[in-house]
């Protein structure tokens, strides 16, 4: 079962789509991504000895004609990509409960999930702390995934980095891994998640997630006491206009160190805006990170 | 607007509570600082929330709105009233003292000094500025307001009328002591008394204290009619029985002249019976007193039928004797009966003293006389002595042979005849001793301080002591019963020395005027016979006694008559009156202004402020409970 927004006209487009890995990875089965494997496939590899047994179809009778040596071609072969999904399911992704953070979260794992399945690649989708999923083959476990990710709700979960990285440290097959989140956090702590990811020889991408109430908090309510939602540390504030625009530029500027950490890491960033999020922005989102393609 | 005196004049009664003003207003700020509309609201994160913060920006500042302002007024009438906020009135606060003695009756005409002094009064109120309060005092007999404590000039200008003169003594000197250290501006006395000399030089020194004092005497009577101050009184009359006969009285008048000049008097005495209480003229006498005299009249052989007499004066010419309130004097025959413990085996009548009809005797058996708990002041003690003399006038008839207080010394001799007597001791006053006929007589032993009376051959039959006011006699011989007439020596001797323990003739007693008169409560009914003015019964259910007189008492169905004198030789001496000093009066230092509470006002206030809040609360619910249900029609 799928969220309603995952229409039959929007499977049938995401089914266009193909997930991109910036390098080859091994996978466990033939697939449809470039493997470090050498093997049989189509794209030429590198020649090496014929070696007896081997299968004269593969000999380079050029090469021969021109080195009077037998050689044989080796292609990379194909084989599928180990996707792993990692969403943040803290307090702060279903706090406000009507920015849908959570479910634009979810929307976009699920996408990729399908892009995935339906390309012959393995997914593993874990929520830490709430849900882990096994090893996904074939366009029918998105309906499986669907189902579990429906049931989700908040747990009243915090500490997103130690329940992440717990996760990280589970993973055992390189690959892609996308982290789904709002990464308000501190940089040391988004540092320690994908530096732990990163580790396992994964290809990272990072999705953040922010709703209207992360852009500008205490719109309607000038004087108010925040209080967060996994800590709940209070903090009283008079929002007016000075301080608005204070703390924008504080966003931002979160934003750009957490923008120069991804790029100085060489992971894919995308920002998602979750008031904005039709499943054509999610397409648009995914393909600015050249995650799919 | 100066408002500087505004802030001279107010005060505090508890000036500390002020100190609370800053944790009122403390808390009155902090209560509005967590009230105001600062919501709890859930957000993700305040990752951001907290830099904000920790760069300065978003913190919460102060903007009370306009109810914290109200609320702030609220809160600063409170503590006023906590502390107690009077401001120093601007009134002019003055006591105005009113001699109304008896000597203020004095007239030259039909108009009394008082009348006068009462025109002085007016004249003086009529000066004082117009926020004065009065407090108008009476001297006489005691310190007394009248009207109401604060009278602004119209009231007091009333009030006056009021006074009437008291027979009493001017009662100016502890009046004014009453009246230290109150809260006036200024204390006028009115009196016909003059200041002391030394008052007058110390208003030259201008001390502020005896400037608020001033002294007004009337000058204009004196200056009216120089001749004004000469007065003629009488100061006491007695009653005594005459005689052996004891049908018949004596009354003696002491008159004292207080006159510049010799002049004719006529005294006139009356009397009346108890069946006919009218007084009737039973003798007139015409007598010369010399400038400055006293002199004795005596009016002899009244009848005894008469019980209440009244002697009066009057000057021949009337204006030598101002003040007519002490030309009279009243004295009845039941006012007053001595009395004295018999301590005797025998009873009054079986002594024949019953006859004596100026003495109450009560009797007390010797074997009882340990019982005695109150000693009365003249005792007899007949063929019985105590164990120890008693501390009281004392008669001692016969004693006992063998007693520790009186010794004898010697045994009982009969028939013995007296050899010796005092010439001048009151005692045996009109007595012919000689032919007093001693059949038994006890021989004393004369103890130290002790005079002889009568002596016999062997020893003294009679002697007389006097020691700390208190008088004895003691008689070595029977002298009881009294048979008057029949026994003339015995009767006299016996009435000489009750006359001498008592100290006095029969001057029956009397009630004082312009008082209560004591123990009247248990009386039905009484009435002047003298006068048409009433007597009233006071709420203590005793019966008030206005002037003198001669005044009829009914009481359980018996009737009496009772005597109302009042004298006094400072009141009558209106010659030489004795100057009153300023300087018994000290006003206190805050009596220039009168506090005047403003708490009531200020609760008053804050009670509407309170109310208007309430309403203003519940309207403000109203409509904003209206413009929900609009918008949700909506």
């Amino acid at each position: 079962m799928l969220p309603a927004s995952f229409t039959p006209q929007f499977l049938r487009q995401l089914e266009l789509f193909k997930l991109h890995a910036r390098r080859s990875f091994l996978g466990t089965r033939e697939g449809g991504h470039l493997s470090v494997k050498r093997g049989h496939g189509i794209v030429f590899s590198d020649y090496r000895k014929y070696e007896y047994g081997d299968n004269p179809r593969h000999i380079d009778w050029g090469l021969y004609a021109r080195s009077d040596r037998l050689y044989v071609k080796r292609f990379q072969e194909e084989q599928d990509l180990r996707v792993n999904i990692i969403i943040d399911a803290s307090s702060s992704m279903f706090i406000p409960a009507d920015e849908h953070k959570w479910r634009v979260a979810r929307d976009l794992a699920l996408t990729i999930s399908y892009v995935a399945l339906m390309s012959q690649d393995s997914v593993f989708l874990s929520v830490p702390g709430l849900y882990e999923s096994s090893i996904c083959h074939g366009g029918r476990s998105i309906h499986t995934l669907g189902s579990d990710l429906l049931k989700l709700s908040s747990q009243g979960l915090s500490d997103f980095e130690a329940h992440a990285l717990r996760m990280a440290k589970k993973i055992r097959f390189p690959g892609l891994a996308i982290v789904i989140s709002d990464f308000l956090m501190p940089i040391p702590s988004i540092e320690k998640i994908f530096g732990t990811l990163r580790a396992r020889n994964l290809d990272l991408t990072a999705l953040q997630v922010l709703g209207p109430g992360d852009i500008l908090p205490l719109e309607n309510e000038p004087h108010a006491i925040a209080v967060d939602s996994e800590s709940g540390q209070e903090i009283e504030l008079l929002m007016n206009t000075d301080t608005q625009v204070q703390y924008t530029h504080l966003l931002n500027k979160h934003t750009e160190k957490l923008v120069n950490y991804f790029n100085s890491a060489r992971i894919a960033y995308s920002l998602v805006l979750a008031h904005k999020a039709t499943p054509e922005h999610l397409l648009s989102g995914l393909s600015s990170t050249g995650l799919i393609q | 607007m100066n408002l500087l005196p505004l802030l001279t004049e107010i005060g505090f009664l508890y000036p500390y509570m002020l100190w609370l003003t800053p944790v009122a207003l403390g808390a009155l700020v902090y209560a509005y600082l967590r009230r105001g509309r600062a919501k709890r609201i859930v957000v993700s994160s305040t990752f951001i929330l907290q830099n904000l913060k920790r760069s300065g920006f978003g913190k919460s500042r102060f903007s009370p709105p306009l109810r914290f302002f109200f609320e702030l007024l609220i809160l600063t009438l409170l503590l006023l009233c906590a502390a107690g906020l009077f401001r120093l009135s601007a009134n002019n606060r003055v006591a105005l003292l009113i001699d109304n003695s008896i000597s203020m009756d004095q007239r030259a005409e039909t108009l009394s000094l008082l009348d006068l002094v009462k025109v002085d009064v007016k004249n003086y109120l009529e000066s004082l500025p117009s926020n004065s309060l009065i407090t108008i005092f009476t001297s006489a007999p005691a310190l007394k307001i009248v009207d109401e404590p604060a009278l602004r000039i119209g009231g007091a200008l009333r009030a006056i009328e009021k006074i009437t003169v008291q027979y009493a003594h001017d009662n100016l000197e502890q009046s004014m002591e009453a009246l230290s250290n109150q809260s006036y501006n200024s204390v006028v006395v009115f009196t016909d008394r003059p200041g002391k000399e030394s008052d007058k030089d110390s208003q030259n020194n201008l001390e502020e204290s005896l400037q608020k004092v001033s002294l007004h005497s009337n000058v204009s009577i004196r200056t009216q009619t120089p001749n004004l101050r000469d007065n003629f009184a009488i100061a006491r009359i007695a009653l005594n029985t005459v005689g052996l006969e004891n049908d018949s009285y004596t009354l003696t008048a002491t008159v004292n002249s207080y006159s510049r000049t010799s002049q004719k008097l006529k005294v006139l005495l009356q009397g009346a019976t108890l069946n006919n209480p009218i007084l009737e003229k039973v003798e007139e006498k015409s007598i010369e007193l010399r400038a400055g005299d006293t002199t004795q009249l005596s009016f002899d052989r009244i009848p005894q039928s008469m019980h209440g007499f009244k002697v009066s004066l009057e000057s021949l010419d009337r204006k030598f004797d101002v003040l007519a309130a002490d030309n009279s004097y009243y004295i009845t025959t039941e006012s007053k009966r001595e009395p004295i413990l018999l301590v005797s085996q025998f009873t009054p009548e079986a002594l024949g003293l019953d006859k004596l009809k100026n003495f109450a005797f009560t009797r007390l058996e010797p074997t009882k006389l340990s019982s005695l708990t109150t000693i009365p002041d003249t005792v007899i003690f007949h063929r019985v002595v105590p164990e120890a003399p008693p501390s009281s006038n004392t008669l001692y008839v016969f004693p006992p042979s063998e007693n520790r207080l009186i010794p004898l010394a010697s045994k009982p001799v009969e028939k013995t005849a007296v050899t010796l007597w005092s010439p001048t001791h009151p005692v045996l006053q009109y007595l012919n001793v000689p032919s007093l006929n001693l059949t038994q007589v006890y021989p004393l032993a004369l103890p130290a301080g002790a005079e002889p009376l009568i002596n016999i051959p062997e020893g003294i039959a009679a002697y007389s002591q006097e020691h700390q006011s208190k008088r004895n006699v003691v008689l070595g011989f029977e002298v009881f019963p009294f048979e008057g007439k029949e026994n003339r020596a015995l009767s006299i001797l016996i009435l000489n020395i009750l006359k001498w323990l008592k100290n006095s003739a029969l001057e029956a007693g009397y009630f004082l005027a312009s008082s209560a008169a004591p123990h009247s409560g248990s009386w039905d009914e009484a009435s002047y016979i003298s006068t048409e003015e009433k007597i009233v019964r006071l709420p203590s259910g005793e019966f008030y006694l206005p002037m003198p007189g001669i005044i009829k008492i009914t009481s359980s169905s018996k009737n009496s008559l009772a005597a109302v004198n009042f004298f006094d030789g400072d009141e009558s001496n209106l010659l030489n009156p004795r100057p009153v000093g300023l300087s018994a009066v000290t006003l206190s230092a805050d009596s220039a202004q009168e506090r005047r509470n403003l708490v009531a006002p200020l609760i008053f206030t804050l009670l509407v402020f309170l109310l208007l809040d309430m309403l203003f609360m519940n309207l403000r619910g109203r409509l904003s409970s209206i413009k929900l249900r609009t918008s949700n029609e909506i």
